[in-house]
């Protein structure tokens, strides 16, 4: 019996969905939780509806925090570390080499280049929200608003959720 | 809620009766509308008449034949495709409202579940041995590839990918649809991978800061696809130009994009031998040069705007002079006096609202790009409409014209913004409105009397037609002035009813096109109404669901319709 295309376009589909999925829960196996401070934005995002910007304090990227030199060259690639100050994780400094695997750190990226004050990138900027509930987070800026991020080994990081409930209530 | 159901019931009759009457209509006497049908008669009658031998009649039908229905199946295409798009639309409007109280397994088995059996069901009607219903496998396919997107979207929400990462979501969305384009051939698919290649475009723009070049690619890209077909072609080269705008803010890197663009359609026209083509080429040029010029003179950065809607009615023009070259007709004129009266409108539009051009506020920029937009938008479609119609009549074309002309406005009033708007800034849009519709029934009145004189047309005009219109443009004038609480009502009725007068009219006098344009009038009207009754009554994505299962549902009772129609003429045919 031959076999329709729509089967097998079904199945590239799902083969497509079970990588995303393999892909996610591989992130999650390895590495640890921790808690950073944010500062939110509440904007929309055309597909996937409502959602927060996240700022952390280190999302610019200052020389003052670099115990190094700039390597030569077009750089895109840094490595902020983080130390615990009680609560939650801050930046203790930014590095262009891998940090060992005893300290915490985030890998980012700024794809015009580093230099003083450049935004950079580690994809937990965005955090979405149940329609019509962004102004909480705006509200909350100030307070005690922290964000579990979860951080594989490489520095690769998503959010998994935040303190907004426990501080609503 | 008694109410709600009770709205939705009394909206879906009239739906299906207005929806029904005029593709019953048309079905019942499409053989009227094919020019080759009506010849096939002529030669049947001189055959019966001894006047031909039966050899020359075999010769003179050959060169007539007929074309297989193609056209009410366009029809139809309409109605599935908007359905399709809206239960996609409703289905993205859920995932993006994030609601909670459904698990995120279930939203996602649910979303799934659901493309995987459009597709299948969508393929299987698509199948020769169920061509009951093959329009409906079409559509059926677009709603599984848009229902395949809300799984990808949900996937990037769910585990809290950055907004920066929309080009990945998108990409994946696009090389998951490729399959169904080259293997499954589905078109309305193929145009939904254009459009998300643009948007495709404007993510990695925000990613790679400003590489316009991405625009250029992927048209590139979606022209091999297209392998020579004409009008997909013509869809991406039109995209391709106007994404050119998006350039703007940097015109260096739009004058370089649109050179590059015109590069690339000259080349396709030298290699292909396709003198036709050449307008691809020549309009990114236009505006390649225009805006090179504006930038040395240092005028662009304060009046920009101004000169992109001067320039957009200015190359609205010059098609038209390319048409009258290409086909040596009066089609030219018709094009270059509608861009003109686009122009007038957006001029007093943009007057009403006291929004003058050139150094006026921010709000300015929005009405005028948008008119220019909307200008170039029918504009195009008019292009494409004259191209492959090159044996559209003067009489016919100038009747098509005239119509569309009077029905602008008359749908912009019958919005409930339209007549509702109060204030000064309303007075002086009603004023305005007023007046465009006094000027667009001059039009419609003795164009068609003025036309058949001169082009020695044997069949007059139907005077019974034009009073009807009279009447009904009378109607709202009297009730903006005297009944302006039933305003609303009256300028709906005597909207609907010049719609549905269309279709006679293009029935008594044999023109397809004012049909096709009745057609659209009517699903646009249709829709209207209902984002006026249900936008503020229903949650946006039941809203939009909804109302795609209604017109899908609507299509598939007229396409059995037809179905049976087509039997039955068989039967006929064959006994």
């Amino acid at each position: 019996m031959k076999i329709p295309k729509s089967i097998w376009i079904i199945v590239l589909w799902i083969l497509i969905l079970a990588g995303f999925l393999f892909y996610q829960q591989a992130k999650l196996t390895n590495g640890h939780d921790i808690w950073v401070k944010p500062v939110p934005v509440d904007p929309r995002d055309l597909f996937r509806g409502d959602y927060v910007i996240f700022s952390y304090d280190f999302s610019t990227f200052r020389k003052t925090a670099l115990n190094e030199p700039i390597p030569e060259g077009f750089q895109k690639t840094v490595y902020a570390i983080l130390k615990n100050n009680g609560t939650s994780y801050v930046l203790d400094k930014f590095s262009f080499t891998k940090p060992s695997k005893e300290s915490v750190f985030l890998k980012g990226f700024s794809l015009g280049g580093l230099y003083d004050g450049v935004q950079i990138t580690f994809n937990i900027e965005s955090f979405f929200v149940p329609e019509g509930t962004g102004t909480k987070f705006e509200q909350a800026i100030g307070g005690n608003l922290l964000v579990k991020i979860h951080v594989n080994p490489n520095g690769e990081a998503f959010i998994k959720e935040t303190n907004i409930n426990n501080l609503s209530e | 809620m008694f109410y709600g159901l009770l709205a939705i019931l009394v909206v879906l009759v009239l739906i299906f009766v207005i929806g029904s009457l005029p593709t019953y209509f048309f079905f019942q006497h499409r053989q009227k509308f094919n020019h080759s049908a009506i010849m096939q008669m002529e030669f049947q009658a001189l055959l019966e008449k001894e006047k031909i031998d039966t050899e020359t009649y075999q010769k003179l039908v050959s060169l007539y034949p007929l074309p297989a229905k193609r056209n009410a199946v366009t029809l139809l295409q309409i109605v599935y495709i908007v359905g399709s798009i809206l239960i996609g639309i409703g289905a993205i409007l859920f995932i993006a409202s994030n609601w909670q109280q459904m698990a995120g397994w279930f939203k996602l088995a649910l979303a799934a579940v659901l493309s995987f059996v459009a597709l299948l069901l969508g393929d299987y009607f698509k199948q020769k041995r169920s061509r009951k219903l093959p329009v409906l496998g079409e559509s059926l396919v677009l709603l599984g590839s848009l229902l395949w997107g809300v799984v990808i979207i949900f996937l990037f929400q769910h585990y809290q990918w950055s907004v920066s990462y929309n080009w990945l979501l998108v990409g994946i969305w696009i090389v998951s649809l490729l399959p169904i384009m080259i293997w499954m051939k589905s078109e309305p698919v193929f145009y939904l991978i254009i459009i998300l290649s643009f948007i495709f475009g404007i993510f990695c723009q925000n990613l790679l800061a400003e590489h316009y070049w991405i625009y250029l690619l992927l048209s590139i890209a979606l022209f091999f696809l297209a392998k020579g077909n004409r009008v997909k072609e013509g869809i991406i080269a039109g995209t391709q130009i106007a994404f050119g705008f998006t350039c703007l803010e940097h015109v260096t890197e739009a004058v370089t994009f649109w050179l590059l663009t015109s590069l690339f359609h000259l080349l396709f026209c030298i290699l292909r031998k396709r003198k036709e083509d050449l307008i691809y080429a020549l309009v990114p040029l236009i505006l390649a040069g225009f805006f090179t010029f504006l930038y040395f003179l240092d005028y662009y950065q304060e009046k920009h705007w101004m000169w992109m809607q001067t320039v957009f009615v200015l190359l609205a023009l010059l098609v038209p002079i390319y048409l009258v070259y290409l086909h040596k007709s009066i089609a030219g004129l018709i094009m270059w006096l509608t861009a003109g009266y686009l122009f007038l409108w957006g001029y007093f539009f943009s007057r009403g609202l006291e929004a003058y051009w050139g150094g006026s506020g921010h709000s300015t920029y929005f009405y005028e790009a948008h008119f220019g937009y909307i200008a170039g938008i029918i504009l195009l479609v008019m292009v494409f409409m004259l191209v492959f119609q090159k044996k559209n009549p003067f009489y016919s074309t100038w009747l098509f014209m005239t119509q569309l002309f009077l029905w602008i406005p008359v749908f912009l009033l019958s919005t409930k913004w339209g007549t509702e708007w109060g204030g000064a800034v309303g007075d002086k849009y009603l004023e305005r409105m007023n007046w465009i519709l006094v000027l667009a029934l001059i039009v419609v009145t003795f164009i068609p009397v003025v036309i058949p004189i001169l082009s020695n047309r044997e069949k007059k005009l139907k005077w019974s037609y034009l009073a009807f219109t009279w009447f009904c443009v009378a109607a709202i004038f009297v009730s903006l002035l005297w009944w302006r609480d039933y305003s609303i009502f009256v300028i709906n009725f005597a909207l609907l009813f010049m719609i549905i007068q269309s279709f006679f009219w293009s029935y008594e006098e044999d023109l397809p096109a004012l049909f096709y344009l009745g057609m659209v009038a009517l699903l646009v009207f249709i829709l209207l109404r209902y984002f006026d009754l249900f936008w503020s009554m229903m949650n946006r994505s039941v809203f939009f669901i909804v109302g795609g299962v209604l017109l899908v549902g609507i299509a598939v009772v007229i396409e059995r319709q037809r179905h049976h129609l087509d039997r039955s003429e068989e039967k006929h045919e064959n006994s």
